[in-house]
């Protein structure tokens, strides 16, 4: 092991970080004694609110983990392993937190012979609203005015720099930002006059904008029922265990649990046509929206000056076929002075 | 009864260890510097250049190696570091072992000015090139080719364009019958229909494809298991320094994931993937017709059992199609990456390989 010093510069930083360790792992015990007591009182989670109990443990843990980790100096190998973990232990408690307060509804439901397996379906929608941020069918596009609004916010970086230059061009300068802060949308039709040809290129760039919005909520939706079904068959397996009298009895083997749950559906859903559509569309969208706003960025190069992508494009393809043609021909020279001699 | 931690205390004991572990891991990852991360340390010297590509030869640990050099051809994904990840997990050091001259190509990072790279210029210009050049330092006027994955597709076009520089193949986890859909990626890739991936869409607009985005790629494919259990499981080794090396060797190996030449990336896509044209005897080659059916030198085909990369039913085809008398199929009880990485595998890899040329000589 190489024995590089990253301590904190004091005379036995090995000292120091084993102390900071120390301290960190009595939170750790802090935390899940309070977590224990939690379980085990009156209080246990009965819902997957962000306010409950629970995350104020978590809370309190992760400001503890932060100001004892910060004592290590960790060199960027560590820091990034440090938040790895601190992310993934985040992660954990709050689906252990959903888990608990899922089980609870199930149970009464299951006791009272009622249809646990809706419940188990709603805690799913849960799940995938705290994982990808929505459930199933809960991505849509936007109105027309906030994704106009949204692509405009998009182009003020550029309209600053453009206003900031001394030597702007007066053709481009107040006319053709006032007509992109009308945006695109407003001018669906053929154009007239100086700008016609930049503005089709907007106008083709907010298009496959849009596009790409609509791909997303798409594929976002198709993501957001996968994780909602892979919870849910998770309960199932939870509920099945419960059947068979074999608890879970670690935490680990709970998240493992799920892991594999999720891993087969997801497999199995990752090789439908619709999820291959979703995901192709995604990407074919994102492309063409590339190639649009280099069309439109190219435009800004030339007024500017600069090369753009095509013309470096178009020059590297020329050095390589006069590339390829100097070692056909030396090729053909080395042959020629190979039967000569 | 409740399904999971019946006992809330039992969870206490094992956080506290996990964090134990943890915390004592991230101390050791703290003082492990990217530098000191090493792989591929079999000694090795570059004979041979063409454009960014490397011809390296190992050096020998025998007093007289096999007198026919091994060339081995990787895939143009990740690095071909992975034959020579470290001291116990190298199938460069176990050929050198067992007798071997070993040379490997090296492809380097294609840069944006490599996006014009086709399959040409990675079969008949660099493979090549590294065949002449070892036909010339050798004396001898046919060389072995060893092939992996993507590499070894290319061994098959260049041994069937150019069969008289070529004494045996052998292909590592390559496919060859694209067509099946038993793989994630011959299922995301193939489709072309009614909304697939649009390749000369990709090719145009990102002109190399990018490393990451390839990796992505990868991920997705067993999401959980990558992206998951993998670090989950990396707890269990994070209090023992040779492992947590290990671990931190292949980390690297996987992201660092060079860039796709486009064009080459393109033919690559639609005529083998897309197209099948493989096996058809449809690819072409800079105008030459590739026939598996000029293969007739020895093979040994060398599949994985639980790849999920190269499923074993897109490799183990290769046999209806060559034109040879000697074919020889193994395959072993592993992943697409434990083919490098499994001791099991490196004992009795290697040996296999080493017999079978000299048997071939």
């Amino acid at each position: 092991m190489p024995s590089t010093n990253r301590g904190d510069g004091s005379n036995d930083p090995w000292a120091a970080s084993q102390a900071a360790m120390e301290g960190w792992l009595q939170a750790q015990r802090a935390l899940w004694d309070g977590w224990s007591a939690l379980m085990t009182g009156g209080d246990r989670a009965k819902s997957a609110d962000p306010t409950g109990p629970a995350t104020t443990l978590l809370k309190q843990w992760q400001k503890l983990m932060t100001d004892g980790m910060a004592q290590f100096g960790l060199g960027n190998t560590g820091t990034q392993a440090f938040a790895g973990a601190q992310d993934a232990q985040r992660m954990m408690l709050q689906f252990w937190e959903t888990t608990t307060a899922a089980w609870s509804d199930m149970a009464d439901a299951i006791e009272n012979a009622r249809d646990w397996q809706a419940v188990a379906q709603r805690w799913g929608e849960t799940f995938a609203r705290q994982t990808v941020g929505g459930a199933p069918g809960g991505f849509t596009l936007p109105d027309a005015a906030e994704l106009q609004r949204q692509f405009d916010a998009m182009w003020a970086p550029f309209q600053a720099m453009w206003q900031g230059l001394a030597a702007t061009p007066a053709d481009f300068d107040g006319g053709l930002w006032q007509m992109m802060r009308q945006g695109p949308a407003q001018w669906q039709g053929a154009n007239l006059g100086l700008n016609r040809e930049f503005n089709h290129k907007l106008q083709q760039a907010y298009a496959a904008w849009v596009d790409v919005q609509e791909a997303q909520a798409t594929y976002q939706n198709q993501v957001a029922r996968l994780w909602a079904q892979s919870y849910q068959r998770f309960l199932e397996r939870l509920v099945a265990r419960q059947q068979a009298g074999e608890p879970v009895e670690s935490a680990r083997a709970l998240l493992m649990l799920w892991s594999e749950s999720a891993e087969t559906l997801f497999d199995e859903a990752f090789r439908t046509d619709a999820y291959v559509e979703a995901q192709a569309a995604l990407l074919n969208n994102n492309l063409r929206y590339r190639q649009a706003l280099r069309a439109v960025g190219e435009v800004f190069q030339q007024v500017l000056d600069m090369p753009t992508r095509t013309e470096v494009d178009e020059a590297h393809r020329r050095i390589y076929e006069l590339n390829k043609a100097m070692k056909a021909l030396k090729r053909q020279l080395d042959a020629l002075q190979g039967a000569k001699a | 009864m409740f399904p999971f931690i019946t006992n809330p205390q039992s969870i206490v004991q094992e956080m506290t260890t996990l964090n134990r572990r943890l915390t004592d891991g991230m101390t050791r990852l703290g003082r492990i510097a990217e530098e000191d991360i090493v792989i591929g340390a079999t000694p090795k010297e570059a004979v041979y250049t063409n454009d960014g590509v490397v011809l390296y030869r190992y050096t020998p640990v025998v007093d007289e190696p096999f007198p026919v050099p091994l060339l081995l051809s990787y895939a143009l994904v990740n690095r071909p570091y992975m034959v020579d990840l470290q001291e116990n997990r190298s199938l460069v050091r176990n050929l050198l072992h067992a007798g071997i001259d070993v040379y490997l190509i090296d492809w380097g990072y294609p840069q944006r000015n490599d996006r014009y790279l086709t399959l040409d210029d990675y079969i008949n210009e660099y493979i090549g090139g590294c065949v002449d050049y070892l036909r010339a330092r050798s004396g001898l006027d046919k060389i072995n080719l060893l092939g992996i994955c993507e590499g070894g597709v290319f061994s098959l076009c260049y041994t069937a364009l150019h069969p008289e520089k070529i004494l045996n193949l052998i292909t590592m986890v390559t496919p060859v019958d694209f067509s099946v859909e038993d793989g994630m990626l011959n299922r995301w890739s193939r489709r072309t229909a009614g909304g697939g991936m649009d390749v000369d869409l990709m090719v145009d607009a990102l002109g190399n494809i990018p490393g990451d985005f390839m990796n992505f790629g990868f991920l997705m494919l067993k999401p959980f298991q990558l992206n998951v259990d993998k670090y989950v499981n990396m707890l269990d080794i994070m209090d023992d320094d040779a492992k947590l090396m290990n671990f931190m060797r292949m980390e690297k190996w996987i992201f660092d994931s060079p860039d796709q030449a486009g064009e080459a990336f393109r033919q690559f896509l639609t005529d083998f993937y897309q197209a099948n044209k493989l096996v058809a005897g449809e690819v072409e080659i800079n105008g030459a017709r590739v026939d598996l059916g000029n293969i007739t030198q020895p093979v040994l085909n060398i599949y994985a059992e639980a790849d999920h990369l190269v499923p074993p039913a897109a490799s183990k085809p290769l046999g209806d199609y060559l034109g040879t008398d000697d074919y020889t199929v193994a395959s072993f009880p592993v992943g697409h990456i434990g083919m490098y990485v499994s001791g099991k595998v490196q004992r009795s890899l290697p040996p296999l390989i080493a017999e079978w040329l000299k048997a071939r000589a």
